[in-house]
């Protein structure tokens, strides 16, 4: 059911501020999405139909988007529906082999709640917001490490589907690492399922591809909310081997403070090139050096300048009062 | 060369400075930058019931609490003159002193506001603010120093 392609038929809290056709490049917005502060985290479930029996067994994929880039959000999402419902017709073949405009019409089938595949079909996203990422990584002590952040989320949306009623049977996660240690771990944690972790899982079980789309859709949409409302140039994919974001990325640097938006990851060694590593090759002309007074530093070119004394005695110590 | 003399002239006019911040880093930048934007706007309360202050400073998580200067101190906010502009018909004599040993040279610098408190921020840490160096410093040896020097 083709929606009408109206300038502003977008249905969501202060949808008047986001145009179609004016720079907004978005056709469909999900119900993950917070049009408010769309660069934050967040957590957003779905629930199946009423009349969908709960007590009959289930299957479930997790699937992530936007683990690399070092723009916006990193998005985890699970989907689960009825072992015995048929998945095959509805498209949802290998997620990659798809288009972002597919993609967005498939999330806005699984939203529909009148139609089959709505009704038996739940979802849970888990964005993690850049500012987030780059913080855990950035931590003084107690960094937090990628991977470990995707596990817990991971274990948490499962978790969270469990305590709903739902009796998850089955569980298929798309990796990227080696699959055997963890899927030993999620076998362990989740011992009610079959686990089974493997690589390309979104184009093995239709379950994980619904993931898939979730995830991606969500962190798309995501990410051009916010460039829509930092009133921003394209930044292109995020993606560090993307020219136009490493374009975006030296261009719009503040030089004492980095960038607006809390839209990039300064834990992403592009991102600290441009903001904090004076010889880079990639670093701005008004370049500002920050010293964190870090004895193991992460890393960062000191051979190149000489640490200045005014980085050990900040206290003005070249005047006498 | 000898370091130079500051005079500091009071220029306040009882502006009071609001937002004063000690950073846990050294920034190596004395020129305008759009710190309300980035920084002031943006500070938020932890989720935590300890009233502290949240902000981030180049992706890294920094917390706030603010201290209140201790009973007969205040807070000035002083214009530093930058290195090499010192303007030398400010000083009392019309001589160039640059190359004279003996004297000194004298900088004048303004006070523009004062703050009677300010705020500590610190990285990811456990500990409260009071073992916090710069809260140890402020606090206790102005208490400890009204002990061993009493003023009349």
């Amino acid at each position: 059911m083709k929606k009408n392609q109206g300038e502003n038929d977008l249905n969501f809290p202060n949808k008047e501020k986001f145009v179609k056709g004016k720079g907004f490049n978005v056709d469909f917005v999900p119900p993950s999405i917070d049009t408010e502060t769309p660069e934050k985290s967040k957590y957003f479930h779905t629930t199946i139909a009423p009349d969908v029996a709960k007590d009959q067994p289930f299957c479930l994929g997790v699937d992530e988007a936007g683990r690399g880039p070092v723009l916006g959000p990193m998005v985890y999402a699970v989907a689960y529906c009825p072992v015995d419902f048929d998945l095959t017709n509805f498209g949802f073949a290998d997620s990659k082999t798809l288009t972002a405009v597919k993609r967005s019409q498939l999330l806005e089938d699984i939203c529909n709640t009148e139609t089959e595949l709505g009704r038996h079909v739940g979802w849970s996203v888990q964005s993690i917001s850049a500012k987030e990422l780059g913080a855990g990584m950035l931590r003084k002590y107690n960094k937090y490490n990628l991977n470990s952040q995707a596990h817990d989320t991971t274990m948490s949306l499962i978790q969270k589907v469990y305590d709903s009623g739902i009796q998850i049977r089955e569980i298929y996660v798309d990796t990227v690492g080696p699959p055997e240690t963890y899927q030993q771990k999620l076998q362990a944690r989740f011992p009610q399922a079959k686990v089974k972790v493997t690589k390309k899982a979104d184009s093995l079980f239709p379950i994980v591809s619904l993931a898939s789309i979730c995830a991606k859709v969500t962190r798309d949409v995501q990410l051009e909310l916010v460039r829509y409302l930092l009133q921003t140039q394209d930044w292109g994919s995020g993606y560090s081997s993307d020219a136009r974001t490493t374009k975006w990325l030296r261009s719009s640097v503040q030089p004492v403070f980095g960038w607006k938006g809390d839209i990039v990851r300064y834990s992403w060694q592009t991102a600290r090139d441009i903001l904090e590593v004076a010889s880079s090759k990639t670093s701005s002309p008004s370049f500002v050096d920050v010293d964190w007074h870090e004895e193991k530093a992460a890393p960062i070119n000191f051979t190149a300048r000489k640490p200045s004394s005014k980085s050990r005695s900040w206290f003005g110590t070249d005047f006498a009062f | 060369m000898k370091k130079p003399i500051i005079h500091i002239e009071n220029k306040t006019e009882g502006k009071t400075e609001d937002n004063v911040s000690l950073m846990p880093c050294f920034i190596d930048f004395d020129g305008p930058a759009p710190v309300s934007e980035f920084f002031h706007d943006k500070i938020s309360k932890k989720d935590d019931s300890t009233n502290t202050d949240l902000v981030y400073f180049r992706g890294r998580e920094l917390n706030g609490k603010t201290l209140k200067l201790p009973d007969g101190y205040m807070g000035e906010c002083v214009h530093l003159p930058l290195p090499g502009s010192v303007d030398q018909s400010l000083t009392g004599n019309g001589q160039d002193n640059i190359e004279d040993e003996a004297s000194v040279s004298e900088e004048h610098c303004q006070t523009s506001s004062t703050f009677s408190q300010f705020r500590i921020w610190d990285r990811d840490v456990s500990t409260s603010i009071e073992q916090n160096q710069w809260y140890k410093g402020i606090v206790e040896w102005t208490q400890f120093a009204s002990k061993i020097a009493y003023t009349e």
